[in-house]
């Protein structure tokens, strides 16, 4: 059961768009910066997979100018099965 | 904790990164508060510690639950931080689970790593220590540690080898990293290390970077510094560099120069000072003497090269005649920088109404010339008398995190004792007295540098290594020569470690290390402050403080005398008998009972208080006041040193057959070789791989766009790595740069062992390189 957050960055102008379109996302909470130019993003998901489909999701949202991962967590449980989808032996 | 108060816990911990990361990445962003459900924490313990990574020092609270560390949060009562943390502070317990945590101590035989109990390794390390002495002398066998060493580790390590062996070969990996920064205040000042504090990131009015990414490598005090704009506007930072970076973004002003003429951008805006007659003369005068030492002093790459400075006491006319070569014209043609930006940055230092604080790290420091652009940085800073003031100041920044601390003030070098020199015969007195040993078991002599124990090492003059708390195998320039060395047949190399590293990996001995707060211990920062942390957690397996596994092998080859202390006090004891070295008003460190209570103290602590800014004579104990408003004690005349430093060009410059620039450095997900943050998904993920930046000219001419590989080629080894082409940073055309974090891409093979003669610090910032289309 991951939880991440993201800062994604956007145009002030499009800031109410893109957080209504984040809140209608799974598993979504978001808080705007005050002057609107950055989103911070906590998303908690049931398993990897439902936050790879989230980060795709994100990937084609409308109005972003940046994604960036700021946070990862995951039950320790899952670690393996992380490291099984792509992360190099080091990592654990 | 039940499931669901852990859930919205590590929610607030996710949010709290990204706001930090946020804070860090895009200049005066703020959010308001996060509307959180409080959470049930109760059964969750709050302890202080400094964070294991930089050299910022840092206080965070750890959270504890169950015996595992489960959270960290800034700690707010720390001054450093005031309550944030970088993404790798956030991150920084999840670096104590890594599942592959060396948690037994391995032994090679035939040709593999076998596990054996720890005392057993342990035996086997002291029989070793002492073969070698009698096959081939106390100066055969080393020790090699680290600015991540905490301050007791390093204190028995000299003890044992300096005082109970009799040896000099004690190094560590901050000759890598700070040695230019130590020698430059020697030289300049008389005594190591900054004047003033981070408290000037609140009072100064313009901030000079020079060759510093501060946004990626110390990211909460970069947040100050925009903090400090946010709150007085006209704050101006300035970028002096040879590459953009995410400190270019947020400066107002970025600068690029040619690698190495900072030199002579640094003598040009002294010149500017005196020919505009922006000098304070009457600081200079009461304050300050001239002094030259000696030109066209090599490179090192010799083995063997030796190298002592004479200081030649000159005036004031020949200062100026000496400065007459750096007119704004000249420089602009050798540097790159207009002689309009030149005269700007002079305008800046010259501005009576403006303070201004210069920092540097890495770009000054590993650097051929790094004591000298040291000092010619202290010049700018003394000639308009702008220094030891709240606001006023230049302020090396510290790479690791108790660089300062251990390696710097215990003396964890071959010339050094945790008090002055082995070469000054009242300092050896001092140390055989302390440490109860005769006198003449110290020896006078230095013998070996890093890189020239490595060397030695390689020729056989060294035969056996302890390695604690860094990773050589990855660190060192020039590196398949000091690979080869290791693995030698009669080398006995020992490595003390959490991970498994390329280091370990050409060990003959492991040891599992106790990390962090895994252990007592203390670390001492970039502004002289000291940092206690107790032990929160109990080390996996047999792991064991570096600490302790000295005092073992001491203990088994009969120097157990030195180190009389119980286990349980054995920190406090170390602190008190290390204490007598600095007694005293100039150096004196806050009592253990202080430094457990908050968080960190600053040397001189004196009276019960620490001393923000030195040699000024209302806010320094140390200064006498018959000299004025300034007191520069650590020279002999009592006044700080200008010194004239030419321009001379770098060991290895581009030319037809390589020619670029290569420039190594850091990136903010990671700590120096990754050996720890790689182990944490989500900075490993965030910055996979090592990668090399090209100019997106120099890359149009190659012919390679971004994410293809090319070659990079020197005199010493090549590489095939991804190329980032206005990624994250964008070297100036001409040069490229290469992270060192990631150990399939060891950038440092093709480095050049290349030092600076005063400081013997190489010089991981230029070399020369082919860039091939593959």
């Amino acid at each position: 059961m991951p939880i991440c957050s993201y800062l994604i960055q956007v145009d002030p102008p499009r800031v109410q768009d893109v957080q209504a379109d984040l809140a209608a996302l799974p598993g979504c909470t978001t808080r705007v910066s005050e002057d609107g130019r950055v989103i911070i993003l906590v998303t908690d998901t049931p398993d990897l997979a439902a936050e790879a489909d989230l980060q795709h999701a994100l990937k084609c949202l409308r109005g972003i100018d940046g994604l960036a991962l700021a946070f990862g967590y995951t039950e320790p449980e899952h670690i393996d099965e992380m490291a099984a989808s792509g992360l190099p032996e080091v990592a654990g | 904790m039940n499931d669901l108060t852990r859930r919205e816990f590590v929610k607030r911990a996710a949010y709290t990164a990204a706001a930090a990361a946020a804070v860090a990445m895009v200049p005066g962003v703020s959010f308001g508060a996060w509307n959180e459900q409080d959470a049930d924490l109760s059964d969750v313990q709050w302890r202080k510690t400094p964070c294991r990574f930089c050299g910022t020092g840092c206080g965070l609270l750890v959270g504890l639950a169950k015996g595992r560390a489960v959270a960290v949060k800034g700690d707010p009562d720390a001054s450093v931080n005031r309550g944030l943390a970088c993404v790798k502070g956030y991150h920084s317990v999840q670096a104590l689970y890594g599942k592959d945590r060396l948690t037994q101590a391995l032994v090679r035989r035939d040709g593999k790593m076998v596990p054996v109990p720890i005392s057993e390794a342990l035996d086997l390390v002291a029989s070793k220590l002492q073969s070698t002495i009698k096959e081939t002398g106390k100066d055969s066998v080393s020790i090699y540690g680290s600015g991540q060493w905490t301050i007791p580790d390093g204190y028995v390590a000299s003890k044992l080898f300096k005082g109970g062996i009799g040896t000099n070969n004690v190094e560590a990996n901050a000759r890598l990293c700070m040695a230019s920064a130590a020698t430059g205040f020697m030289t300049s000042f008389g005594l190591d290390e900054p004047m003033g504090c981070y408290a000037d990131m609140e009072l100064a009015d313009v901030f000079v970077l020079w060759g510093n990414n501060m946004a990626e490598m110390h990211p909460v005090l970069f947040s100050r510094l925009l903090a400090r704009r946010q709150k007085a506007p006209d704050t101006l930072i300035i970028d002096l560099a040879t590459r953009h970076t995410r400190t270019s973004e947020a400066a107002d002003s970025s600068i690029m120069f040619k690698p190495q003429t900072d030199l002579a951008i640094a003598n040009a805006i002294c010149y500017l000072l005196v020919e505009n007659d922006w000098v304070n003369h009457d600081f200079v005068r009461k304050h300050v003497s001239f002094h030259a030492g000696k030109t066209n002093i090599g490179y090192g790459t010799e083995d063997g090269f030796a190298f002592n400075d004479v200081a030649t006491d000159v005036d004031w006319d020949a200062y100026k005649a000496f400065l007459a070569d750096y007119t704004p014209e000249k420089v602009e043609a050798l540097s790159g920088v207009s002689a309009a930006n030149i005269r700007y940055l002079a305008s800046l230092y010259a501005d009576p109404a403006k303070k201004v604080v210069s920092y540097w790290c890495m770009g000054m420091n590993q650097h051929t010339r790094g004591t000298w652009i040291n000092n010619l940085v202290y010049n700018i800073h003394l000639l308009v008398g702008k220094i030891s003031q709240p606001g006023n100041g230049p302020f090396s920044l510290t790479g690791q995190p108790s660089a300062c601390g251990t390696v710097r003030e215990v003396g964890t070098l071959t010339h050094a004792l945790p008090h002055g020199v082995v070469t000054n015969e009242h300092d050896r007195q001092m140390a055989a007295e302390i440490w109860n040993v005769p006198l003449e078991r110290i020896a006078a002599k230095p013998t070996y540098h890093t890189v020239e124990m490595f060397r030695a090492l390689d020729r056989g003059d060294i035969r056996f290594m302890w390695i604690q708390v860094t990773n050589p195998m990855v660190t060192m320039p020039n590196l398949q020569r000091y690979r080869k060395g290791c693995q030698k047949d009669d080398r006995f190399i020992v490595v003390s470690d959490v991970y498994p590293t390329p280091t370990t990996d050409i060990a003959d001995v492991i040891l599992p290390s106790a990390m962090w707060i895994e252990r007592e211990g203390m670390y001492g920062n970039s502004e002289r402050r000291t940092q206690h942390f107790d032990q929160l957690l109990q080390p996996p397996g047999e792991a064991m403080s570096d600490t302790w596994q000295i005092i073992e092998v001491a203990k088994r080859i009969g120097h157990g005398d030195l180190f009389p202390w119980p286990k349980e006090t054995h920190i406090e004891e170390i602190w008190k008998e290390y204490g007598r070295f600095h007694a005293g008003p100039k150096h004196g460190m806050a009592p253990y009972e202080v430094l457990r209570k908050q968080a960190g103290a600053m040397w001189p602590y004196v009276d019960g208080k620490s001393t923000e800014w030195r040699y000024n004579t209302e806010l320094d104990p140390a200064c006498d006041k018959a000299n004025g408003a300034f007191d520069f004690y650590g020279n002999s005349d009592r006044r700080a040193w200008i010194w004239l430093r030419p321009y001379e060009p770098a060991a290895e410059s581009p030319d037809a057959e390589y020619p670029f620039w290569l420039n190594s450095g850091r990136v903010v997900e990671h700590w120096h070789t990754g050996s720890m943050t790689r182990r944490v998904p989500t900075l490993h993920r965030a910055m996979p791989n090592s990668y090399v930046e090209i100019h997106p000219d120099d890359a149009d001419r190659i012919g390679v766009r971004s994410g293809e590989e090319v070659r990079l080629v020197t005199r010493r080894g090549e590489m095939k790595i991804v190329c980032w082409i206005n990624g994250r940073g964008r070297p100036t055309p001409g040069q490229v740069f290469v992270p060192f974090f990631d150990e399939n891409y060891l950038v440092n093979e093709l480095t050049l062992d290349a030092f600076c003669p005063i400081s013997k610090q190489p010089d991981y910032k230029k070399c020369a390189v082919r860039v091939e289309r593959i």
